[in-house]
């Protein structure tokens, strides 16, 4: 294994995996480009969130980046979503097979609740993107809850994982991660450094 | 109007079965083939017609032949039918139990072909005394019903064989509780029946005004103008769903218009002739095309869609899917379940499933389970509350998702009495 380090950063989602490709983006254009390469590999599909984790890491970073550090970031939701994947991951049991595979750091970045929290943050710009007046009060108490009632005021069904992929791009992501600066900062940190 | 509870039993090989609707709106039920899952489902839409026919139609109903139970364990039980649903009337928060039952036709004509009994209780919320209070009792002794709200449940009522005695209080224009008796009639169940789908537009989901049973395709045309809020829903839903599909055009085609036909002037009606389509354009196509040129999947997931709306218009409390996945990618099924949670969040679904990948989004207390048995009895049961966490760390020790632990579950167990006792609840 050589000096040069590879941040990978698997999430749970489309919505989760263009968010942090804008995330990326927001940080090289103010930033500019960090010299530590990044994969984002989405973990979403019909099988096993945790073996898919331990296979691709294996499979695919292993095989592709064997001169390496490889610095794992785990990006998930910590509220439990209804019809999600069942059982929930045990990330723990995540985390000790990748370090067990050769990772040598792994991060939980965990989204307080969900996701949804996070890109509420920039209400002007999912109005926009929806093509709908902002509401003068959301009554609803989480962050996945008034993304319901927003797509519901543009007669769309909101779908958690998928509805927002293409509406990131559209989104303040300096709004957002202002909202979010301490959870992003330890993922921020690792590929900017500080001399 | 929400459904807490159908029961439901003496249907084919189906015993007396309850189905509880948890807070997750949607329910399964996953089973062996020929098990009876479908019998269930055809089971609670039998008592739904029952419920609405007259009393000649029910004399019919309760011999139909395909309906009663020839299995030797079951050749005795009679139909059984329960709803349990909360009404908000105002201010007030009620409970609504109402069952009837009766007994199928039997080769001694006097001892069959009748109902045996029925009942309505009533628990308010927020009373001092929260307990069910019967408003209407019938059984072999008695037929009565509370006619006053200060009076007791003791005024007669002559009923004959076939008669429901809601039936009777439906017409009394003063009963404190007529209400009631209408939401129970305005209980309605959408089953739709797909087995037509590969014969293109010619599915029928419901009934036109004018023109009888009506196609898919016609009632998205209609609904376009009539409740365009749902048409949208419809249309931005599938496009989600099916991000192909560019735009879709519902089309009529007056097949009176050319050629124009000759014989119409001075007719006293002239019958409309119209065709309905949906109109496709599909992103890598250079024309729209219509829907029965689309794959099999995605014609099911538009009708999957429209029966689903079309509930919501009709108000209907709950829907019904035979093995919805079928036809479907996996990887859609997550987002069809969001979809139609979304569509219609005031509609109880109730789906059976032969799909692991469909069962692994639900909730564990959502779906019910057909255990085998040597009798060929078909009846559902849910996992014990108290064995949840086991079964979910079983599944994760076993790096399984919920529905393949589930499935592989059901296919280990042969008729294993000890085993069921542990992990199941019994049933009613």
């Amino acid at each position: 294994m050589g000096d040069k380090r590879l941040i990978v950063l698997f999430v749970e989602g489309e919505t989760e995996e263009v968010f942090y490709k804008y995330l990326l983006d927001h940080w090289r254009q103010i930033g500019g480009v960090s010299i530590i390469e990044t994969k984002i590999i989405n973990l979403h599909g019909i099988g096993n969130y945790a073996k898919k984790s331990v296979s691709k890491y294996k499979g695919e970073i292993c095989r592709d980046y064997p001169n390496c550090k490889h610095e794992i970031f785990l990006a998930y939701d910590t509220d439990v979503f209804e019809l999600a994947q069942k059982p929930p991951v045990d990330w723990v049991k995540v985390e000790k097979e990748l370090k067990t595979s050769g990772a040598v750091s792994v991060t939980h970045l965990k989204a307080e609740k969900m996701i949804e929290d996070w890109l509420i943050f920039d209400l002007d710009g999912i109005c926009s993107a929806l093509k709908i007046k902002k509401p003068g009060k959301l009554d609803a108490i989480s962050g996945h809850e008034k993304m319901k009632k927003l797509f519901k005021n543009a007669n769309r069904v909101y779908q958690k994982g998928f509805s927002m992929k293409d509406f990131i791009p559209k989104l303040s992501m300096q709004k957002i991660t202002t909202g979010v600066y301490t959870t992003l900062s330890c993922l921020k940190d690792s590929l900017y450094p500080k001399e | 109007m929400k459904i807490l509870e159908l029961s439901v039993g003496g249907y084919k090989n189906l015993r007396k079965t309850k189905i509880q609707f948890g807070k997750s709106q949607i329910t399964a039920i996953i089973a062996p083939n020929n098990f009876g899952k479908s019998n269930l489902l055809e089971g609670l839409k039998f008592a739904y017609d029952f419920i609405h026919s007259s009393a000649e139609v029910r004399a019919v109903m309760m011999g139909n032949l395909w309906a009663i139970p020839i299995n030797k364990f079951l050749e005795e039980e009679n139909f059984y039918f329960e709803v349990v649903f909360e009404n908000i009337n105002g201010s007030t928060k009620s409970l609504i139990e109402y069952s009837f039952e009766f007994a199928w036709k039997k080769n001694m004509e006097f001892q069959g072909s009748k109902i045996l009994s029925e009942s309505l209780r009533v628990k308010e919320e927020g009373r001092a005394k929260n307990k069910f209070k019967a408003y209407l009792i019938r059984n072999s002794i008695r037929s009565e019903y509370q006619s006053s709200p200060s009076g007791r449940c003791d005024t007669q009522v002559r009923v004959n064989s076939t008669d429901l005695i809601i039936d009777k209080m439906r017409m009394m224009d003063t009963l404190f509780y007529g209400h009631l008796i209408d939401e129970i009639y305005n209980l309605n169940f959408t089953l739709p029946d797909f087995m037509e789908a590969e014969g293109s537009t010619n599915i029928f989901i419901g009934y036109d005004d004018n023109d009888g049973r009506k196609n898919f395709a016609q009632f998205i045309y209609n609904l376009r103008d009539r409740e365009n809020h749902l048409y949208e829903l419809f249309i931005n839903s599938l496009i989600d769903l099916i991000p192909n599909i560019e735009s879709i055009t519902p089309s009529e085609f007056d097949l009176k218009i050319d050629p124009k036909p000759n014989d119409s002037n001075g007719i006293p009606f002239s019958r409309p002739e119209k065709i309905f389509d949906l109109r496709i354009k599909e992103r890598n196509n250079n024309q729209s095309t219509g829907v029965r040129f689309l794959s099999k999947g995605t014609r099911r997931i538009i009708m999957i869609l429209a029966s689903t709306i079309e509930a919501v218009e009709r108000g209907h409390s709950f829907i019904a899917f035979e093995e919805l996945e079928d036809s479907i990618h996996p990887h859609l099924l997550q987002r069809l379940l969001m979809i139609l949670k979304g569509l219609a969040p005031d509609v109880q679904i109730l789906i059976s499933s032969h799909s692991p990948y469909l069962v692994q989004y639900l909730p564990i207390e959502c779906v019910y389970f057909g255990l085998p048995n040597d009798s060929g009895i078909a009846g559902f049961s849910k996992i014990k509350l108290s064995k949840h966490k086991t079964i979910m760390r079983i599944a994760s020790e076993l790096d399984l998702n919920l529905g393949d632990y589930l499935f592989d579950l059901m296919s280990d167990i042969t008729p294993d009495e000890k085993f069921q006792a542990e992990y199941f609840d019994s049933q009613v």
